[in-house]
């Protein structure tokens, strides 16, 4: 029984180094391309990319709060945030649509990590928390600037200053990372859906 | 022992690989022969548990690969065709994450490529991207990356695609090696003349089914001819050369 267990628990800690290992190199993988080829390059584009994105929700966060400068906020800001929250819904969904190939091994994973013993599942489950990590990474990234703007607009009513300021920040962060995650997994259900309710033949063609 | 019993492969109504059959044992280094299309590549990546057949049976130590897949690719060493690999990354980083997806230790792993790459002539450029590299420091890497583990089987598509004459001669003596240490050596190549040092049996292919499965010496006398070129020749060859070479010449200079 203890034979087994060691055995169990080895064969455990294999499947998850192995599936770190995959999730690493699944989600660098994802930042790379024709125009953005080497890792040192990717960092300063990924960065960079980021900056420039966080500047459209930045615009639209001001012109929807810019009139609480301007008289206080006394809890009906929740509509602008209502608006906001879609907006950043939407543009979440078009991306994941966009990035959704990357779920399924590319020739070139096919070509170098088929022949190695690992699981499908792992390889599975490794590309699906790498664009699950970089959904992450852009929902906050491109947010970073809007909840800044949250935070000074929504918080200048309060009166814990600095301390509810971060707190407006890091609240309006999680709301958009949580939203995202809804997107997210409401679109990765569909496909789910649609294979048990046409049995898979019509569906599998199809990806 | 590596058995096939009746491999079929279908793309379609095209049959690639059409009822394959053969065994090969420990210690024997097989030859798998067959022009373009025969279905060469087709067995191999079956073998490798990359394609799964449409019919019949693959057994490994007495065990279905196909049921069986993690097991068997844990034993399993092979060198593609196509070598599509992770340019992005360098040969050291390439090998290491290979290495750790095998579960060889750490460890054992750096000072193991380490060794492989000065031995191909790579110990200067092994941190730099495989992009930067030539088809045949590409070839050496996916050598390297196939015998990482001490594998019992070794699958060599082409292996020598690319390689200098030098390296070349290396991998031949180490197939002849790897062969006489006891594992299953299967060799898939068009250059005759390698697979005729190296393969104690061969097997030739022609449209998915087997032509011919003996070893060189026996089929040369069999057949009667001198060199395994004309044994292939009569086997899988329909049009002569000479025919199709000077076809070819006349059309290249039509309306030129």
């Amino acid at each position: 029984m203890v034979r087994l267990l060691d055995k169990f628990n080895l064969a455990t800690f294999v499947s998850t180094s192995r599936l770190i290992i995959l999730t690493r190199h699944f989600f660098k993988r994802l930042f790379l391309n024709e125009t953005v080829f080497f890792e040192e390059q990717m960092i300063g584009k990924v960065v960079g990319v980021i900056a420039i994105l966080s500047i459209f929700p930045g615009y639209v966060a001001d012109a929807l709060l810019f009139k609480y400068l301007l008289i206080p906020e006394s809890g009906t800001a929740w509509a602008e945030t209502a608006i906001f929250t879609t907006l950043m819904m939407v543009l979440i969904g078009l991306i994941t649509l966009f990035e959704w190939d990357v779920i399924f091994l590319a020739q070139k994973d096919y070509a170098n990590l088929m022949p190695l013993p690992v699981r499908p599942l792992t390889f599975f489950s490794a590309k699906f928390i790498s664009l699950i990590m970089f959904l992450g990474l852009f929902v906050a990234g491109i947010n970073s600037l809007s909840s800044v703007v949250f935070a000074m607009y929504l918080s200048s009513s309060r009166a814990y200053g600095l301390l509810s300021t971060f707190l407006l920040f890091l609240t309006h962060l999680l709301v958009m990372l949580a939203a995202g995650a809804f997107v997210f997994f409401t679109m990765a259900i569909i496909p789910g859906i649609f294979t048990i309710l046409l049995r898979g033949k019509f569906f599998s063609a199809s990806f | 022992m590596l058995e096939l019993k009746g491999v079929s492969k279908k793309w379609g109504f095209l049959k690639a690989v059409d009822n394959v059959s053969f065994t090969v044992r420990p210690g024997k280094s097989l030859g798998y022969l067959g022009p373009n299309g025969a279905g060469k590549s087709t067995t191999i990546k079956m073998l490798a548990g990359l394609l799964e057949p449409t019919g019949g049976e693959i057994i490994y130590q007495g065990r279905n690969i196909w049921k069986n897949l993690v097991w068997f690719k844990a034993r399993l060493g092979y060198v593609p065709e196509e070598p599509a690999i992770y340019s992005h990354l360098s040969a050291y980083d390439y090998l290491m994450m290979v290495g750790r997806l095998r579960g060889i230790k750490d460890s054992v792993l750096k000072p193991k490529i380490k060794g492989f790459l000065e031995v191909f002539s790579l110990g200067g450029d092994m941190y730099s991207e495989i992009a930067s590299f030539s088809k045949g420091m590409v070839q050496k890497v996916l050598i390297s990356a196939a015998l990482l583990h001490d594998p019992e089987i070794l699958l060599l598509d082409e292996p020598l695609s690319g390689l200098d004459v030098s390296t070349a001669l290396v991998v031949r003596e180490l197939i002849r090696h790897l062969a006489a240490e006891g594992r299953i050596v299967i060799y898939s190549s068009h250059i005759l003349e390698v697979v005729e040092k190296i393969a104690s049996r061969v097997i030739i292919l022609h449209k998915g089914r087997i032509q011919a499965d003996d070893s060189v010496d026996n089929l040369r006398h069999l057949m009667k001819v001198p060199s395994l070129e004309e044994i292939f020749s009569q086997l899988v060859l329909q049009e002569e050369p000479e025919k199709a070479a000077s076809e070819l010449l006349s059309l290249m200079k039509k309306n030129a």
